[in-house]
Formats: C-alpha cells, sequence, structure tokens
C-alpha cells in the first residue's frame, strides 16, 4: 500500500456551493477519461451520441449494424446514467441541507476493492452568493493547472485499468439528504486498498472583493446544524462523526468496441 | 437463560435512519406482536414507520426445527439484525495478466453481502439433521475465537471446511448462504462481509499455471481486502479437486509448472489463515480424488448428501406452494407439514379426503429418495411440461404429472446405468 498523493489546489474565486459541485463533477469527467473508464472525453462522448441520436436511424440492416445499434444503446444507457448521477451528485451539494463535507469516487469492481480512490475535499462552502457574479472558469483553470502538473497523478493514470465500475460517495455529518440519489453506508469506511489520491480545494484567504452581496456565511454554521447521532462503529478513530453516502446509480466503465475491426462510434456516424 | 431466536429485518435501500433507532422500532414492533411464527416472513407491515424504511422482516426457524409453531415473545431472546441487501450481484475481480502490455485477466468473484443474489437461499437448502445450523455455528464460534485472540495453540480450531458429496447436492449453494447468513448474524461485529470465490478451473488453467505469480497476485488480492479488520472475508474455492487432477494430468501444461502453481496455492492458504477475519470453505464432488496437501488443510470435512425424505418432501412442497403463489396451481390447497403427514399416516387416516394430497406427496417423495436437489427442484418444472401443458391445473392434477415423471426419471437413470 503506497501513501495517498496530495494535490492542493489553490483557488483564485471564493468557493460557492455551486462551484465546488462544478469542479467535483468536472475533476470526475476527467478521471473517468483518463482511468480508460469512458472511450472518449465527456464531451466529446456526449457530442458523438447527440449526433448519432439525430440520425434518422429507423432501418437497421444487416448483422454488423444491428451490433453496433446494439452497442449504441448500452452505451447511451451507461452514458445517461453517469449523466443522472452527476446531476444529482450537483443538486445535492447545492441543496441547503448539503453540508456535505467531502465526495470520493471509487474505481474498482466493489466499493470494498478499490483500485483507484478520488477524494474531493473542500472546506465548509459559501451560500447566498449569485453565481452569475461568480463565474467558474477562474476556479476550473486552477483546478486543471494543478491535476495536469502533477507528476504523481500521471504516474497513477499509467497503470493500466480495464472497464470496471465507478462508485460515487458523499461524506457528511447528518442523514439528511436533498435527494434520493444516496444511501448512508452505516459504519463504511473508505478502504486503504488501491490507489488514493487527494484532491483539496483551498479558497483564497482574502478572497477579491465581493459584489453580489452575499455574506461569508458558511454552510456549516451551527446554526442549521442537526445534531447526528454517530454510527455504532468503535474502532474507527477517523471521520467518526460523519457518515458517507453512495450514490445509487453505479457507473459503469466501457470501451468502444470493434465490430470486424472498425470502431462501434465510428459505425455509429457512418451515412447508410 | 432464556433461548435465541433471530430475527432478520431487511431495510430498504433509500432508507436512512439509523440502524439503531430501526432495531428500537422492530423490538417494539415485535413485542406487540406477542406470538411469533418462526420460519415465517412479513411483507406488509402494517406499522408506518416499518413499512416506509423495511422490505420485509424474517423470523428465523427456531431450534433448528423447520415446523411452524407459534412462541411466546416473552419467553425469548430476540436477536434482531438489521441489514439492506446489495443489489449490485457479484462483480469481477481482474488481475494485471503480466503479459507487458496492461491486459487483465479476471482472477475471482466478488459478492458484496448480504446480496439480493442469496437471499432466501439458506430457508430453501434443506439436509438432514442439523447439518447446516452446526455449520453455521462452527463458523460463528471460529470467528469469535479468533476474533478475542484465544490462542490456536491452546484451543485448536477450524478455519477451513471441505464440503464434499455427489454432484447437484448444493454444495456450492451452502457455501454461499452460509457465508451470506454469517455476514448477517455477525453485521454487529463486521461492517461488511464479502464472498470472493476463485474458481479453480481457471487458476489452473494453463494460462495460471504459466507461473506461480497470478496465484500470488490473486490472493495479495484478497489480503487487501482481509487487511481491513472490520472486513468479514470468506473465500470460496469451488470445485477443488482441479488441483489434484492438474497435479497428476497437469493438461497439457509442464507438470512441474503445475506443482509449483498448486503449492503457491496451499502457502497462501496458509498465509491467510493467520487472519481473524478470514474463513475459507471449499467444495469438490470427488471426495478420493482431492488432493491430499489439501484434505490435510480442511479444518471441517462435511459429507453432503442427496436429502432424506423428510428433505424430499419440504422441497416439493416448497415447489408446489410456488407454483400455487403463481397460480399455476389452483385452487391453493394445504400442504400438511411433515411431521403431521407421518402422524396421520400411522393413524390410519388415510381416507380423510384433507390429508389426501399431502399424503401422495408423501408417497412421491419416498420413491424420490436418493435424487439429489438439483433433480428434484426440476422434477416439478417437468411435470408440467410433459403432462400437465396447460396454464392452470389443480393439485391433484399435478401430482399425478409428478408421479409420472418421477418413475419416468427413474428408469431414464437405470438405462444411463446398465449401458
Ligand atoms: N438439499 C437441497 N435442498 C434444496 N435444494 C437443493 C438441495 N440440494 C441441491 N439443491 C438445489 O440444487 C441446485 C444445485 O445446487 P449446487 O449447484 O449448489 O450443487 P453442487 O453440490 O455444488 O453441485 P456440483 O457438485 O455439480 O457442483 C441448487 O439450485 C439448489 O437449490
Ligand atoms: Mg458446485
Amino acid at each position: 500500500m503506497s501513501s495517498p498523493i496530495l494535490i492542493n489546489v489553490e483557488l483564485k474565486d471564493a468557493l460557492t456551493a455551486s462551484s465546488c459541485s462544478h469542479l467535483a463533477v468536472e475533476f470526475f469527467k476527467h478521471i473517468a477519461y483518463q482511468r480508460q473508464q469512458i472511450p472518449f472525453p465527456y464531451k466529446q462522448l456526449k457530442s458523438v451520441l447527440s449526433r448519432k441520436i439525430e440520425q434518422d436511424s429507423s432501418t437497421v440492416t444487416g448483422a454488423r449494424s444491428c451490433q453496433a445499434e446494439n452497442e449504441f444503446i448500452k452505451v447511451k444507457g451507461m452514458f445517461e446514467s453517469m449523466q443522472n448521477a452527476f446531476q444529482n451528485l450537483e443538486e445535492e451539494l447545492c441543496s441547503h441541507e448539503g453540508m456535505i463535507q467531502e465526495i470520493a469516487m471509487i474505481l474498482g469492481a466493489t466499493p470494498l476493492s478499490p483500485r483507484d480512490v478520488y477524494r474531493f475535499q473542500f472546506p465548509p462552502l459559501l451560500l447566498g452568493h449569485l453565481d452569475s457574479k461568480h463565474p467558474h472558469q477562474s476556479n476550473l483553470l486552477s483546478l486543471f493547472r494543478c491535476l495536469i502538473s502533477s507528476e504523481d497523478l500521471h504516474s497513477f493514470f499509467k497503470q493500466p485499468l480495464s472497464p470496471t465500475n465507478m462508485f460515487l460517495f458523499i461524506r457528511k455529518n447528518n442523514t439528511i439528504l436533498a435527494t434520493s440519489a444516496f444511501t448512508p453506508k452505516e459504519r463504511y469506511n473508505l478502504p486503504t486498498s488501491g490507489k488514493h489520491a487527494i484532491i483539496r480545494l483551498i479558497p483564497p484567504s482574502d478572497p477579491p472583493k465581493c459584489i453580489c452581496g452575499g455574506t461569508n456565511i458558511y454552510s456549516d454554521d451551527e446554526s442549521d446544524t442537526g445534531e447526528v447521532k454517530r454510527p455504532i462503529d468503535n474502532n474507527e478513530v477517523e471521520n467518526c462523526s460523519s457518515l458517507w453516502f453512495q450514490a445509487h446509480q453505479t457507473l459503469k466503465g466501457f470501451k468502444d468496441v470493434k465490430i470486424n475491426g472498425v470502431a462501434a462510434s465510428t459505425m455509429w456516424l457512418q451515412s447508410r | 437463560m432464556k433461548p435465541v431466536l433471530h430475527v432478520e429485518v431487511v431495510q430498504k435501500k433509500q432508507s436512512n435512519v439509523l440502524q439503531t433507532t430501526l432495531h428500537n422500532y422492530v423490538l417494539a414492533g415485535m413485542e406487540a406482536r406477542k406470538i411469533l411464527s418462526p420460519g415465517t416472513t412479513l411483507t406488509n407491515l402494517s406499522n408506518e414507520l416499518l413499512s416506509d424504511h423495511v422490505e420485509s422482516i424474517h423470523i428465523c426457524e427456531y431450534n433448528n426445527e423447520g415446523e411452524l409453531l407459534s412462541l411466546n415473545v416473552e419467553d425469548l431472546e430476540l436477536r434482531i439484525h438489521i441489514f439492506k441487501l446489495d443489489d449490485e450481484g457479484v462483480q469481477l475481480e481482474c488481475i494485471d495478466s503480466g503479459d507487458g502490455d496492461g491486459h487483465e485477466v479476471s482472477a475471482a468473484q466478488h459478492w458484496v453481502l448480504p446480496s439480493r443474489d442469496f437471499n432466501g437461499l439458506w430457508e430453501n437448502l434443506i439436509y438432514e439433521s442439523n447439518i447446516k445450523e452446526n455449520l453455521l455455528q462452527y463458523m460463528e464460534t471460529t470467528l469469535l475465537f479468533s476474533d478475542r485472540n484465544v490462542s490456536p495453540h491452546v484451543i485448536t480450531w477450524n478455519r477451513v471446511i471441505l464440503l464434499h458429496g455427489p454432484p447437484g447436492t448444493g454444495k456450492t449453494s451452502l457455501c454461499k448462504a452460509l457465508a451470506h447468513k454469517l455476514a448477517i448474524r455477525l453485521s454487529k461485529r463486521y461492517s461488511c462481509g464479502q464472498l470472493l470465490e476463485v474458481n479453480s478451473h481457471s487458476l489452473f488453467s494453463k494460462w495460471f499455471s504459466e507461473s506461480g505469480k497470478l496465484v500470488m497476485r490473486m490472493f495479495s488480492k484478497v489480503k487487501d481486502l482481509v487487511e481491513n479488520p472490520n472486513a468479514l472475508v470468506i473465500v470460496l474455492i469451488d470445485e477443488v479437486e482441479s488441483l489434484t487432477h492438474s497435479r497428476s494430468s497437469s493438461g497439457g501444461v509442464e507438470p512441474s509448472d503445475a506443482i509449483r502453481t498448486v503449492n503457491a496455492v496451499l502457502t497462501q492458504i496458509d498465509e491467510l489463515k493467520k487472519y481473524p477475519n478470514v474463513l475459507i470453505m471449499a467444495t469438490s464432488n470427488v471426495t478420493d480424488a482431492i488432493d491430499l496437501a489439501f484434505v490435510d488443510r480442511a479444518d471441517i470435512k462435511q459429507y453432503i448428501g442427496p436429502p432424506p425424505v423428510k428433505g424430499i418432501y419440504k422441497i416439493l412442497s416448497s415447489c408446489v406452494a410456488e407454483l400455487s403463489k403463481a397460480n399455476i396451481i389452483t385452487p391453493k390447497e394445504e400442504i400438511h407439514t411433515f411431521d403431521g403427514i407421518v402422524q396421520v399416516q400411522a393413524k390410519n387416516g388415510e381416507d380423510v379426503p384433507a390429508f389426501k394430497n399431502s399424503l401422495q406427496l408423501l408417497d412421491i417423495s419416498r420413491q424420490c429418495e436418493g435424487l439429489n436437489g438439483r433433480t428434484l427442484r426440476k422434477l416439478p418444472y417437468l411435470a408440467h411440461a410433459l403432462y400437465v401443458q396447460k396454464p392452470a391445473a389443480t393439485l391433484e392434477e399435478f401430482l399425478a404429472a409428478l408421479q409420472k415423471v418421477v418413475i419416468q426419471h427413474k428408469s431414464e437413470m437405470s438405462e444411463l446405468k446398465s449401458k
């Protein structure tokens, strides 16, 4: 077991709930591609699929195009559930009941046997800021600059990984959820096996002067904390006051399969 | 000391009530009921909170007796186990194949326990006397002793069990059901249970035999899981006889390679045994041919044979109940318990119409003696396909068909044998 790699990301703009959720989702999309769980970058995959949908595909003839069509239906389903899961994550993070302390994505056959663990950590989020006054661009840039320049992360990505499952987790200190997309995993703790990377967002200590009128209220101010009962476990030292929640939707990694030597995605876009 | 009755509560997946809270509600609910019937499963829960958060409540069989009877809650110590079922099902664990270009091979099948795949499996496996319950007790004691650091030099106990017996007697199913049960019963001690099924055929395929390295890599995967002291890990090595085959015949692989692989497996098993939270189960359907070195490592060697008449009766009545549920046998008619019907027969109550069908089923069960569970569970299907051939039949018609199938099956078997 190697010790986790730590990537500190110093942000330039204030970290609101919505910008944080945006960063997290973009990060996980990046990981999915870099770890060969999706065959193209997320955006490109999305455009391939929507171009195929726009095409008129009323008749399918021949075994090969039938196979390509089946593949398309499968991939479309997996992509949609990915889209869905990310949407739920954003919703959960932006809700005022949020108080999410950490997000994690586990790659592996089960959440107990991870190959890779990516933990996305951030300080308490600011509420009440207007998103229009705080575009995500600057923070996103800082994040990706750090990701791309990290040697450690590169060595991570070099290890081969065949398509497997991706599990999304959030950690919080109460059981109030905004969506029904997550389920509490009592007494679950992230396994120590596999390779771990921690991404830690650090907002500026002195954020640029705010013009949107948002006060610096943090989402976990004492006043709005519902007291939580601890999980029954007594052996955990770490995070004993908080609980992991697993997303119902498990994301499946997939490849762009070859049909008689031609990539399925190429066949989708061939005009018939 | 009050006798213990286990109550298994399946919590709904999306329920976010903490288990301690739910525990108290269930306990209160059970106490309010006053009378419990062991072996039953409650699914329609009237209590609002329970119906929001609980999928089903199973009252386990009491004192190893399957027959229904009613018990007074006050006389019992209720052990309530609350858990969620894993819906993901089996997952493949892959390891680097070592061919240098990043290919991976699947090494084991991995279930997170308790799994929906195995829900109800235990209840539907029926054996002579208390085989099932005793195995469960052995395993629980093993885990307790090793968890409490009882010195294995002072008291020896069992960590490796081998189930052997003829084909189709439910050995593989029993291992899975045991693992599932253990994960439920010990959920207070272990935060998660896992079953890893290592297929020894693939382990000894040419691919694997090329070097002991893949075996090592696979077991190091298992060790990763076992490192977590709060994880209960059950390793199932199915059809372990291929160990011997690979040693003697080695199927085209260099024999020295095969021996090296077998030795690697045995050493790895020894290593695994040092961990307190692991159990190893193995199955085999050829007892004499199992590798001696492996047999030696097994602490419990349990023979699993075909079910006795009582078991056959239970299996067939569970089939009838299932078909009644699906309205393939209508109208619904009651099948009596085995003990009840045997008594009726002893008292010459044969002419009472209410017992007629049950008595015929008993008769069929006697004729089926010696058949294994896999065949038994197929008979009702054959009966329907060959002799019923309509979407709904009465129990009487169905039993007549079943009778024909049994006779046909037996003559087919004797033909096969004479050839
Ligand atoms: N005693 C039994 N009671 C109820 N069902 C049984 C019994 N024995 C076997 N079965 C049924 O038979 C089927 C086959 O069981 P299983 O595959 O576990 O047998 P096995 O002993 O592992 O066979 P093999 O030796 O061929 O691998 C299962 O679906 C199981 O439900
Ligand atoms: Mg088997």
